[in-house]
């Protein structure tokens, strides 16, 4: 196979880039991340011709060059340093042809850096329908550059695209606008003092500091920070960086004027009808409200079937290699630890893949915009934005790629506001302890004539009381911050679309995937050593416990099966982990728990969905006869060791479920938390107020329904 | 027998702890970054 | 006083002439929000805020507060 060239795609948000990026790619494709930073990073190989390969990089979408955010950053880095191993051989600029004016910005931009530069031009297909028509040739000649025009969706103009990039060497790089026009005085000297330099680089370089400082240059532009070539100040940077967009728009007008003819009148108007209901002031927050409903029941009821199938089936996996191997540490290990530590995170995928493709379809559709406009004004009173919403939606798969999501926030006290509450939204994580303590404690029936399962109904509850919870406490937040809101505001509203099947397919299963991935290592680890602890202990009361239970319980003519359960329960109490759940369980007993639940939930402090796996582990420790049960059963079967009802009770499962509800679990958001704020007194905050949230309520909540 | 279960149990047992100990106690290598790819993403 | 985007009322069109204020967002440039290019109001948020405008050929979504500042002269 011959040698591969790099393709770098660059394109402003919603131009379908990423739906070429799967047209040119497939699932040759893999994500991960930019070292040292959390900006996704998605890669995939094409295929040229027989000889040639291209190695594409899907850029993560921005409007220009003028970096505002470490995502857009990422762009510039990668057009700017040759020596990196992504330095592009070809930059395909995707554009959509409805918004072709202000994509044509990106693209003269990086013309200007001479990189050879391909403009393609998306959604071609929707030309006729939207009356545009478009003379390519002169926009060819007069922007000196390949255009071609494709639609992703369609799989029209792909093979053309493929040429093109294989004919890189044709491409011409003449820059197309002239940005030392701006000042050229100032132009002239940075010229003559870099004469190797190419001029448009040396100003991206010089002007990233006015919007972003942390850009990593090449060592031989190092020195342009110290020169004499900062003595412009930063306003007057800025100033020129204003007159840069203009000049550029100038150009482009003029010569859309001549190449680009639109006939209004024959516009199909899917845009205004749709807008019409679903930003209105009274329908659109009724679809929002109707969509949310929707997501909620799927995620229960097309759930349900599939995961008693793996519930039972891990069930039985479990008896399996606990009479098939030979008896040992490894095997019980194996049936007790691993297996059903294992099957509490595989139980949840069909439910995580319910609520990642709901979200991808409100994505790829535009319509999470709209919910971002319908929402702005009331999120501001809270001091949020309009688009803390995306971030508190996506919220309910994962608070990491949340706290991510809110880089496009431009207030920098908005943004803080949304990172710290966005936790309290109910993550994919929490599903797991919902769904066990909802199907012990809520009955299974359907209320409103049928409409609605009150199961589900619970957790459509829970999912509001989080969004509630995240904006109540931004509301207090938004009150005793110092800090001042510049309250700057922009957003795209895009174009209404049908969404692709290949595209949404691929995030829920990338998704997914790195879910089941992220969390089952943890989830491993932990039950791995939950296990030991559970199994091994010390002291009379564990080595000697068949001889003291026995003795203890000579007179009450225990069948042997209850005998040997008791044993088991005596030498948990007696196991490493048992003393360990003693000593905390005072300051769990008045929210209802046992020290059982005390273990599960410190152990869940590494991530939520441990929760499930522990007491698994607890309990199949604790039940050492091969007997084959479920999880659920199990817990149903447990009892109050004060009260002798049943643990698991109304009380003690509300209390439950309010505590995973507020509580700040999971080490990788206070992680992420610390690297998007750049300081530990963040997460530190976030984590304690949680914290005390969460104890108090339970409590709250255990004393009262208790002693109703 | 159940001598090289015990072996096994044990070997398991130390890569659990050093892995959970490399992923959240130290995480400041690799320029403060969890890896490559996700973070033990939840 | 000078009439503004805020005030546009629904479906209105106008060119944009200047802004009030010297220090508006590069971003607001970017998106094709400058002196010269022609503005549709199309749609106000419920508590007539934010503000759904087409600039020049380009859906955008801008808070009232931000429109306040930006000139314009209606036609048509």
């Amino acid at each position: 196979m011959g040698k591969a060239i790099n393709v770098s795609l660059i394109g402003n948000p919603n131009t379908g880039k990423t739906s070429l990026f799967n047209r040119l790619t497939g699932l040759n494709q893999k994500v991960g991340n930019y070292p040292g930073i959390t900006v996704e990073k998605k890669e995939g190989l094409c295929k040229l011709s027989r000889t040639l390969k291209a190695h594409i990089l899907d850029l993560p979408g921005t409007y220009s060059l003028n970096t505002s955010s470490l995502d857009e950053s990422v762009v510039v880095e990668t057009l700017l340093n040759r020596n990196s191993k992504d330095f592009p051989d070809v930059a395909v600029v995707v554009s959509d042809i409805e918004n072709l004016k202000r994509n044509l910005l990106l693209f003269t931009q990086i013309k200007d850096l001479e990189i050879p530069t391909i403009l393609v031009i998306n959604m071609a297909d929707r030309m006729e329908r939207k009356g545009i028509s478009l003379d390519i040739k002169a926009m060819e000649s007069q922007l000196q550059a390949t255009v071609v025009l494709v639609s992703a969706r369609k799989n029209i103009g792909i093979e053309n695209l493929k040429d093109a990039i294989a004919n890189y060497h044709q491409l011409n790089t003449t820059p197309c606008v002239n940005a030392s026009s701006i000042d050229p005085v100032y132009f002239e000297k940075l010229k003559s003092t870099y004469p190797k330099q190419q001029i448009y680089k040396l100003w991206l370089v010089i002007t990233q500091d006015v919007n972003f400082g942390k850009l990593d240059r090449n060592r031989d532009l190092e020195d342009l920070k110290k020169n004499s070539f900062k003595i412009k100040s930063e306003d007057d940077l800025k100033r020129m960086q204003h007159k840069e967009t203009v000049v550029r728009y100038q150009f482009i007008n003029n010569l859309l004027k001549n190449v680009l003819t639109v006939n209004a009148a024959e516009a199909t108007d899917l845009r205004t009808r749709l807008d019409r209901i679903l930003i209105h002031k009274v329908w659109g927050y009724l679809v929002f409200f109707a969509i949310l409903l929707l997501i909620f029941q799927a995620i229960y009821d097309w759930s349900s079937l599939p995961m008693e199938w793996i519930d039972s089936a891990f069930a039985k996996a479990s008896t399996l290699v606990q009479n098939s191997l030979p008896a040992g540490p490894l095997t019980d290990l194996l049936s007790q630890g691993i297996i059903p530590g294992l099957g509490g995170i595989v139980i949840f995928i069909p439910q995580i893949a319910i609520l990642f493709l709901f979200i991808a379809l409100l994505e790829e559709s535009g319509y999470m915009s709209r919910v971002v406009f319908l929402m702005d004004h009331i999120m501001k009173k809270f001091g949020l934005s309009g688009k803390s919403v995306v971030p508190l939606v996506s919220g309910t798969a994962c608070a990491i790629p949340a706290v991510m999501a809110t880089r496009n926030i431009e207030d920098w006290k908005e943004r803080l506001i949304t990172i710290l509450v966005v936790p309290f939204t109910t993550c994919s994580a929490r599903l797991p302890v919902y769904l066990i303590i909802i199907a012990l404690v809520i009955p299974d029936q359907r209320i409103l004539g049928g409409l609605f399962n009150m199961q589900g109904l619970t957790l459509m509850l829970l999912y509001m009381l989080g969004f509630g919870a995240a904006i109540f406490s931004a509301w207090v937040l938004n009150k005793i911050l110092p800090i001042k809101r510049k309250a700057f505001f922009v957003m795209e509203m895009p174009a209404y679309k049908l969404p692709m099947f290949k595209n949404v397919a691929i995030t829920v299963i990338e998704k997914t995937k790195s879910f089941v991935l992220g969390a089952g290592k943890i989830i491993m680890a932990i039950s791995v050593i939950l296990w030991i602890l559970a199994s091994y202990g010390y002291g009379e009361q564990f080595t000697n416990a068949e001889k003291i239970v026995t003795e203890a319980s000579i007179n009450d003519n225990l069948t042997s099966s209850e005998l040997s359960q008791k044993i088991a329960s005596h030498k948990l109490e007696h196991s490493f982990i048992g003393y360990v759940g003693k000593a905390i369980e005072p300051a769990v007993r008045p929210l209802g728990y046992d020290w059982k639940i005390g273990i599960a939930i410190v152990s869940s402090f590494a991530a939520r969905e441990v929760f499930v796996g522990t007491l698994a582990t607890i309990y199949s420790v604790e039940s050492d006869d091969g007997e084959e049960e479920t999880i659920k059963n199990r817990m149903r079967a447990e009892v109050n060791p004060i009260l002798g009802t049943p643990l698991f009770n109304f009380a003690s499962g509300i209390s439950l479920l309010l505590f995973y509800a507020f509580a700040m679990q999971c080490m990788s958001t206070l992680a992420i938390v610390k690297r998007e704020t750049n300081s530990w007194k963040w997460p530190a905050i976030q984590f304690s107020f949680m914290t005390v949230i969460a104890y108090f309520s339970a409590l709250a909540a255990y004393q009262i329904l208790n002693n109703l | 027998m159940i001598i090289a279960q015990y072996i096994v149990v044990g070997i398991i047992a130390v890569v659990a702890i050093g892995w959970l100990l490399k992923t959240y106690v130290l995480p400041s290598k690799k320029g403060g970054n969890c890896g490559d790819g996700d973070c033990g993403c939840h | 006083m000078d009439f503004t985007i805020a005030q546009l009322k629904r479906g209105e069109k106008a060119i944009i002439k200047q802004f009030s204020e010297n220090d508006v967002p590069l971003k607001l440039l970017e998106m094709g929000c400058l002196p010269g290019n022609s503005v549709e109001m199309i749609q106000s948020a419920p508590f007539q805020d934010p503000i759904y405008l087409n600039v020049n050929g380009t859906h955008l979504a801008i808070r009232r507060e931000t429109a306040e500042k930006i000139i314009v002269e209606r036609y048509g």
